[in-house]
């Protein structure tokens, strides 16, 4: 077995339902080691229940979900935690715990997690609450907690979504260097169109009408756009 | 938190020991030859009072805490959730059917209470999606469960409702030696156990997606929550009687005291405080200086906990998402 072939993750015909609503059927992708890779698609079409379901966080109807050979949903939590990392859409409100002790709860070491949190944000944070940062900020220290797990794959759901524009710019120039350190990073995002120029995604996946549909990385965002439009 | 804050603690605790220890209808010299009366007195009844308000504060303070952890609602508690209300209703089983009146079936009876008006609580929170939807389930919880308790109490006979009634007044001075080392070998127990937790607890905070992410195993914790929140509320509660807001008020006294949030400081901070907030009420339920008589236990908690909960509310510091 290959190198590549062995970093795989595979979507194998999964099914999500909530209730009688059906949100993916028989749905299918492949995400192969290393790079970004997006998940996009309008509002509602699936896009966050199909993040949290290939991270192992939400159990899925019918299908598997396999990363390395192994079935994502049978992994204890442990082993979960050491392959993948997931950054939800929305960072937390009510934690009154303390930045630094937010990082410390991935970091190894206290000189690593303020490396890190400089690189994402500001050190000076380390010292205050969860509850007294804005979003924004909150979002940028949970990217940094992230990466602290330093697990191979890191999932993130709308990650730039509550970022002012320059650290928009500053998530995707980190996104792109975390990535080139060996990281596969999957993200189900809107802000897709930022990307252009700046970012060549190794993957692009569509979700609509219940399925998933591989897109070319290389066209122009405005393609992708265009193609959800049609 | 420095040292000198947990120094401060210590004393504080120490002296109300002591305090209860000593001073009393008797006053009773204790680091000196004692008479046989007063020897009995000191390990009849003062000893176990002071050992069940310990136990009872800590432990009532631990489980407030935790929950209000899990349902990341400065409001939760065991009381206000209905956690107590469900110990209550085990322990009206028992006593107003007339079963039985033994402290360990009545203690297992409001442990399987609590246990199981948490579990139905834990089951249906994810449905509300704001935390006064959830507060008003434990409201009506505790309506429910009351008027239960209320025909209990019709249909019982004159001397099982008498016990009843009794022990509904809440107190720390019922146990016996052994139901009060009984309880504090369990709060110490859930304490240890609720120590080991700190980390699952602290990326809890973080939401459960985070959590899960992170390593944590959401519904291991869930249970394990569901398990001590019962050990806890039940075991005090059915020695005790059902004992109003030190598990809501005691986890914010320590927020205000303190800026620790970690689950690591919280947890032995919050049953130091907890302690030390029982042994200061029950010196009202026992009268002060010039008293001729105490007050009950509840209104003398609820007189400290009401305001406290008013405070919350008002307060800018807690968000509540609705």
């Amino acid at each position: 077995m290959t190198e590549a072939i062995s970093h795989l993750l595979e979507v194998n015909r999964i099914d999500i339902r909530y209730g009688t609503a059906t949100i993916l059927q028989a749905a299918e992708l492949s995400i192969s080691n290393g790079g970004i890779h997006l998940l996009v698609g309008r509002n509602g079409a699936g896009k966050s229940s199909l993040l949290r379901t290939m991270a192992g966080l939400q159990p899925l109807q019918g299908g598997s979900i396999v990363l390395n050979g192994r079935d994502v949903h049978a992994m204890s939590s442990a082993e979960r935690a050491q392959n993948l990392a997931f950054v939800a859409s929305t960072p937390p409100r009510t934690s009154q715990l303390r930045v630094g002790e937010v990082l410390r709860l991935s970091a190894s070491n206290v000189e690593r997690a303020s490396e890190v949190l400089a690189q994402y944000g500001d050190v000076a944070w380390a010292q205050q609450r969860m509850d007294a940062l804005s979003d924004g900020q909150a979002q940028r220290v949970m990217f940094a907690r992230a990466v602290l797990q330093e697990a191979p794959w890191i999932f993130m759901d709308e990650p730039t979504a509550f970022l002012d524009v320059p650290s928009r710019r500053a998530f995707w120039t980190r996104a792109v260097q975390v990535a080139k350190q060996g990281t596969t990073l999957v993200l189900a995002t809107h802000d897709y169109e930022q990307l252009a120029g700046a970012v060549e995604p190794a993957s692009v996946h569509l979700i609509e009408a219940m399925k998933v549909v591989a897109l070319d990385p290389k066209e122009s965002p405005s393609d992708w756009t265009e193609r959800m439009e049609r | 938190m420095t040292r000198l804050h947990w120094y401060l603690g210590f004393s504080v605790f120490i002296a109300l020991v002591l305090s209860h220890l000593i001073w009393g209808e008797v006053d009773i010299v204790l680091f000196a030859p004692m008479e046989a009366v007063h020897r009995e007195i000191l390990l009849h009844v003062r000893v176990p009072r002071v050992l069940a308000a310990v136990a009872g504060g800590a432990g009532l303070s631990l489980c407030g805490l935790v929950l209000q952890t899990w349902f990341g609602n400065p409001l939760a508690g065991p009381s206000v959730l209905g956690v107590s209300s469900g110990a209550g209703l085990g322990v009206a089983l028992l006593v107003l059917l007339g079963l039985t009146t033994s402290w360990w079936a009545m203690a297992a009876a409001a442990m399987a209470g609590s246990a199981l008006v948490l579990i139905l609580v834990l089951f249906v929170a994810h449905r509300f999606r704001t935390a006064t939807a959830l507060l008003i389930f434990g409201l009506m919880l505790n309506y429910v469960v009351g008027a239960m308790i209320t025909v209990l109490q019709a249909e019982a006979q004159q001397d099982a409702l008498q016990q009843f009634v009794f022990w509904g007044m809440g107190t720390f001075g019922h146990g016996s030696m052994a139901t009060s080392v009984g309880l504090c070998a369990a709060v110490i127990f859930a304490g240890l156990v609720l120590r080991s937790m700190h980390w699952n607890l602290d990326t809890w905070t973080l939401g459960p997606l985070t959590a899960q992410s992170m390593g944590v195993n959401n519904s291991t914790l869930r249970w394990r929550i569901v398990a001590l929140a019962g050990l806890l509320t039940g075991g005090i509660t059915a020695a005790c009687g059902p004992v109003a807001f030190l598990g809501l008020a005691t986890p914010h006294v320590v927020r205000l005291l303190t800026t620790e949030r970690s689950h690591r400081a919280l947890i032995p901070l919050t049953a130091l405080t907890g302690a030390v907030l029982a042994l200061a009420a029950d010196w009202g339920v026992k009268g002060f200086w010039g008293m001729e008589h105490g007050w009950p236990l509840n209104a003398v908690l609820s007189l400290i906990g009401g305001p406290m909960v008013i405070w919350v509310l008002v307060s800018k510091t807690h968000r509540l998402h609705d």
